[in-house]
């Protein structure tokens, strides 16, 4: 699916008729199955580990030249309220109460999940937003309208948008540090994290590393590594000790791939192009072939307007 | 996992925790291939070459106290950038016997010789999530105990970033490393718990005797503890305990009795219960019992050879007809 | 034809004419102050300033949208509400030239123009909304995402924005006097009356297919795969509404500028109209009810969003249908009109649940009311209602051009009388 749509694009840019023709049944089929990229990298996310300091916030912020952060690195409070991800914080910390009595907070990690097919691209009117091959979901400003569309479509509440900017305001987003990723490096936060709690990788090799763990560590992880089926798959994953439902995970995202939900209607849009002009006009013939009524005191009913002169 | 050891333990759910040897090592076998880079070698952990798991013929630890490790240890990886951490080996290994023992760092140290964690550890980028870098391995070891009580996980707090000034270290005296890093640990003469027992809600304890003159060792009582028993973890921990672990510092020497037979009044009492004397337990220590060790009687190891009074004929030859106390024995003592 | 058309504009005979109506300058201009204008001129006087600073300051000058709430009042009312409610044009058009019923060409000019106005500022809502405005035709001609609802909204609202103002071309050439101009326009007009129903049955339901990519935000009650359906079905028993409530004010307000003939039949017209809203009011309910079942989410009616769901679906479907057929019945036009303010007002209250309120409804603290935001709509709201009526007062919408007149008379059909 995601390459013939990918393959589409470029295709599409040719002809600007056919986009009144919505997708194509092409772009919709999904009888060739691509499993995405086999080079694709994952991050991976042993929420056991991370002691919360904060350090992949800083280290995120100097890598996308976004302002330093506000409160210092050691205030704790910080902690008081949950944050989510806004236009000068990529990521954010959380912590968590462990559920578990006696066990210490668990601090959560937030950014964009860099969703295998991203409900943010599938939403995307201009194509701004785009999965690359490599895994990142990479943002182009110079295309985008601000409709905030994409905003609406992430089901975790990752997109955010500069609304004090007038004249260049952008969707931010963590970008997986694509250009360090593109150069063989890898993003800024996992590369800095003190207790090596984020995991750098190809996605394939992480989910067997994240499998390995929990199967190593009997009764102590919840047997489910978040991201590997959600919303049909995300770049980061996730593993835990604690349910992911106390972490502040969305847990009613399902499986299926966002792009999913819209294509059964974008497939029946090429449908009415073809059967209402044939239905419409059958029905135009129809109405006005049927005998003048008899008794009419303006005299006889006409065709169109275009006779009356 | 059990409360108590969350602390420590929990920094090293990684690796097996090695608190009973036998079992948690062989558990070991599975993930130590991929866990450690060199291929192991079944001598540098058995001794025999047919270990089994009743016996798995370990080798012994190269160190049998803490003591024989190093009071400092210097880590200057990054010494281009940092001045080195200095980190009181000793008093993390001395405390470290009241929980989890030097295996809680030391984990897949074979039995030979102590091994260094960059051996295993590489300086570049962890290949598995079972074996961290060396980056990784530090920190998960230091600052998942050390930001919740310091709640400071800057890293200045061990780093001190190197300047022209600061090339060269001063090693802390070893002697005074309580007085550097941690305060010193004031040990009590004397305890008297307030309890809620109905036959008795005082219980003397004499803390200096019991280490003094029984010789007891810290661990000895202080077994399984946390942390945050003295250092604010931030963690309101739950301490209740049920009835055999409340005594079961006690019970190891002393008869504390059940919730059955009530045995309370040993200890429990309305009042402070004066200092132990030996004529009170039986024999009055005169001539040369005064100058006797206790050991020359009490044989056998640990705190419990006091429990159970010696006889005479550990030291006197035994005789017909002679009773005690109602005649000294006559033959003279066969001291060792 | 142009030189005769810019002749003609350029008199001053005409401009008074065709711009003053007829009035000398001084007379039109003093004749402007009345107690309505005054208001519309201060609420735009508030909120212009407001409009220009979202400019100059950014979107969060005037809007409280958030990060998490992104879409809010600009969105909820000019472009969820304004659309389905603008869908008159594409209605009284199928009605007229695809499906014969001649009897409402007196309704089919305003329709279509309140169905333009009605795009125009959406599209003005949208150039608020939007980050970056001036990027607008980018999905047209630059970049191309294929792949999304929203792709599909754009390039339909701006095809249909252009049919529909073919469609009123006609009108336009005639006050003119642009005869050649305007015989070209009507030979399209049953291309363009296809082309602008298969427009807008496609992007009134992609409006609901947007939220189809937000199952885990949009409330379960709300959330359904038949969301494009009911966001069609509702649009056209609110366009219907329109007519009638469009037709009712010009009647009450404007008098003058409709013709004596359209006020005769304009009653007969109502009911008809009445009836069709009550037919389909009717499918929406029924649909409705499927969605519900289909959704299974019965449990959560017993919860606020529950109470307010069933007062959506009583009180804004089932009783404004029922009052549509108890005015049809009874043949009692003011009841039809009655209903048709009520269905209105119930689908603009279900475009605000489905964008706003049921949106995002397990956040914990949302905000919804910014005075800003109100003004703006307030004033974007007044120009319409102006631009409308400068409209209907200059261009033959509810009368005949007096060129035309008889030549459009003889195809008057005599509506059904009420009773």
């Amino acid at each position: 699916m995601k390459s013939t749509r990918r393959h589409f694009f470029k295709t599409m840019a040719t002809g600007a008729g056919t986009m009144l023709l919505g997708p194509s049944a092409k772009a919709m089929s999904s009888v060739e199955q691509f499993n995405g990229y086999p080079e694709r990298v994952g991050m991976l996310v042993d929420l056991s580990l991370c002691i919360g300091c904060r350090r992949c916030e800083e280290a995120c912020k100097r890598a996308n030249q976004l302002p330093p952060v506000e409160a210092p690195l050691n205030d704790s409070s910080v902690f008081e309220h949950t944050r989510r991800t806004d236009a000068e914080n990529y990521t954010v910390v959380n912590r968590f109460a462990n559920p578990q009595p006696n066990q210490p907070a668990v601090y959560v990690k937030k950014q964009c999940m860099h969703c295998e097919e991203p409900a943010c691209a599938s939403a995307c009117l201009v194509g701004a937003l785009r999965k690359t091959k490599e895994g990142p979901v990479v943002y182009n400003p110079d295309i985008c309208l601000g409709c905030r569309y994409c905003m609406i479509a992430c089901p975790f509440y990752i997109p955010a948008y500069e609304y004090h900017n007038p004249t260049s305001p952008k969707v931010r987003k963590c970008t997986l540090c694509y250009e360090r990723i593109k150069a063989g490096g890898m993003p800024a936060c996992a590369e800095i994290c003190p207790v090596e709690a984020i995991t750098f990788g190809k996605r394939s090799d992480l989910i067997k590393l994240a499998q390995a763990q929990i199967l190593n560590n009997p009764g102590e992880y919840q047997n489910h590594i978040y991201g590997l089926d959600e919303v049909g798959g995300t770049t980061w994953l996730y593993i835990s000790k604690v349910p992911f439902a106390k972490l502040g995970f969305p847990t009613d995202v399902g499986t299926t791939p966002f792009p999913e939900y819209t294509r059964g209607f974008l497939s029946a849009v090429p449908v009415v192009f073809v059967v209402w002009p044939a239905l419409l006009g059958g029905f135009h013939l129809f109405a006005n072939n049927r005998q003048p009524a008899p008794a009419q005191e303006d005299g006889v009913t006409r065709n169109d307007e275009e006779t009356e002169q | 996992m059990n409360r108590r050891t969350c602390f420590f333990l929990a920094t090293f759910w990684v690796f097996s925790l090695a608190r009973a040897e036998g079992a948690d090592r062989l558990e070991q076998h599975s993930r130590a291939p991929s866990a450690v880079a060199q291929p192991l070698n079944c001598t540098e952990c058995h001794t025999s070459g047919h270990p089994t798991k009743s016996n798995p013929c370990l080798a012994p630890c190269p160190r049998s106290a803490p003591k024989q490790g190093p009071d400092v240890v210097l880590l200057n990886q990054l010494s281009s950038e940092y001045v080195p951490v200095i980190f009181a080996h000793q008093l993390h290994a001395q405390m470290t016997q009241m929980s989890g023992g030097c295996a809680i760092c030391h984990h897949h140290n074979s039995a030979n010789r102590i091994m260094a964690c960059r051996e295993c550890h590489s300086a570049s980028h962890p290949e598995s999530l079972a074996k961290p870098g060396l980056k990784g391995a530090y920190h998960r070891l230091c600052l998942n105990c050390h930001r919740e009580w310091s709640h400071e996980t800057q890293c200045s707090v061990c780093h001190a970033r190197r300047t022209a000034n600061s090339t060269r270290v001063v090693l802390p005296d070893p002697t005074d490393i309580m007085g550097l890093l941690h305060p010193n640990v004031k040990e009590p003469v004397i305890k008297i718990y307030q309890t809620a027992c109905d036959q008795g809600t005082l219980v003397t304890f004499r803390h200096q005797e019991h280490v003094r003159h029984y010789g007891l060792k810290c661990a000895t009582c202080h077994r399984e503890e946390d942390c945050s028993r003295c250092h604010d973890t931030g963690l309101s921990l739950d301490r209740t305990k049920t009835f055999e672990q409340h005594h079961s510092p006690c019970s190891l020497c002393h008869q504390t009795g059940d919730k059955v037979t009530k045995a309370c009044a040993g200890c429990h009492s309305d009042k402070e219960i004066p200092p132990f004397t030996h004529k009170e337990a039986g024999l009055v220590l005169n001539d040369t019992h005064q100058v006797a060790e206790c050991s020359d009687c009490h044989t056998g190891s640990g705190p419990t050879k006091y429990r159970d009074p010696p006889s005479c004929s550990n030291c006197h030859e035994k005789q017909e007809n002679i009773s005690y106390p109602a005649r000294l024995p006559g033959t003279k003592v066969k001291l060792p | 034809m142009n030189t005769h058309i810019s002749q003609s504009i350029m008199s001053r005979e005409w401009i008074q004419e065709n711009l003053l109506l007829g009035k000398p300058a001084r007379t039109y201009f003093r004749g402007l102050v009345t107690p309505l204008n005054v208001v519309a001129a201060i609420i735009i006087c508030v909120g212009l300033p407001l409009i220009v600073s979202r400019y100059i300051f950014g979107l969060a000058a005037v809007t409280h949208a958030s990060n998490n709430q992104p879409w809010g009042l600009f969105l909820s009312w000019g472009l969820f509400s304004g659309v389905p409610l603008a869908s008159t044009g594409f209605i009284m058009a199928a009605t007229v030239y695809l499906f014969g019923l001649r009897q409402y060409h007196p309704l089919l000019r305003p329709a279509v123009l309140t169905g333009f106005v009605g795009y125009f500022f959406a599209v003005v809502f949208l150039l608020v909304d939007l980050g970056r405005p001036w990027h607008l035709p980018y999905p047209m001609f630059v970049s191309f995402g294929t792949g999304s609802v929203m792709f599909l909204v754009a390039w339909h609202v701006a095809l249909y924005l252009s049919t529909q103002f073919v469609e009123f071309c006609p009108a336009i050439f005639e006050w003119l006097g642009a005869e050649r101009f305007r015989r070209w326009a009507v030979k399209v007009t049953i291309g363009a009356t296809i082309f602008g129903v298969i427009l807008s049955t496609l992007h009134q339901s992609a409006l609901g297919a947007l939220f189809l990519l937000a199952p885990a935000k949009l409330h379960p009650l709300w959330y359904s795969p038949y969301l494009p359906l009911l966001f069609f079905v509702s649009s056209i028993f609110g366009g219907l509404s329109m007519v009638i409530i469009e037709s009712t004010l010009i009647r009450r307000f404007l008098p003058g500028r409709m013709d004596p003939a359209n006020h005769r039949v304009l009653d007969g017209l109502t009911l008809g109209l009445g009836k069709g809203a009550a037919l389909t009011m009717l499918t929406y309910f029924g649909l409705k009810l499927i969605a519900l079942a289909h959704g299974n989410h019965w449990n959560l009616l017993n919860s606020g969003y529950g109470a307010w769901y069933l007062i959506e679906l009583i009180g804004f479907v089932a009783l404004p249908c029922f009052a549509f057929v108890l005015g049809v019945r009874r043949c009692r036009p003011e009841i039809v009109r009655f209903a048709a303010f009520w269905a209105v007002v119930g689908l603009v209250a279900n475009r605000f649940t489905v964008s706003m309120f049921a949106l995002n409804w397990q956040l914990p603290h949302r905000e919804f009311v910014s005075l800003k935001e109100a003004l703006v709509v307030a004033t974007i709201f007044t120009i319409e209602l102006l631009v409308y009526r400068w409209v209907v007062n200059r261009l033959p919408v509810h009368r005949e051009h007096t060129r035309y007149k008889s030549a459009r008379k003889r195809h008057l059909v005599q509506a059904p009388q009420p009773a």
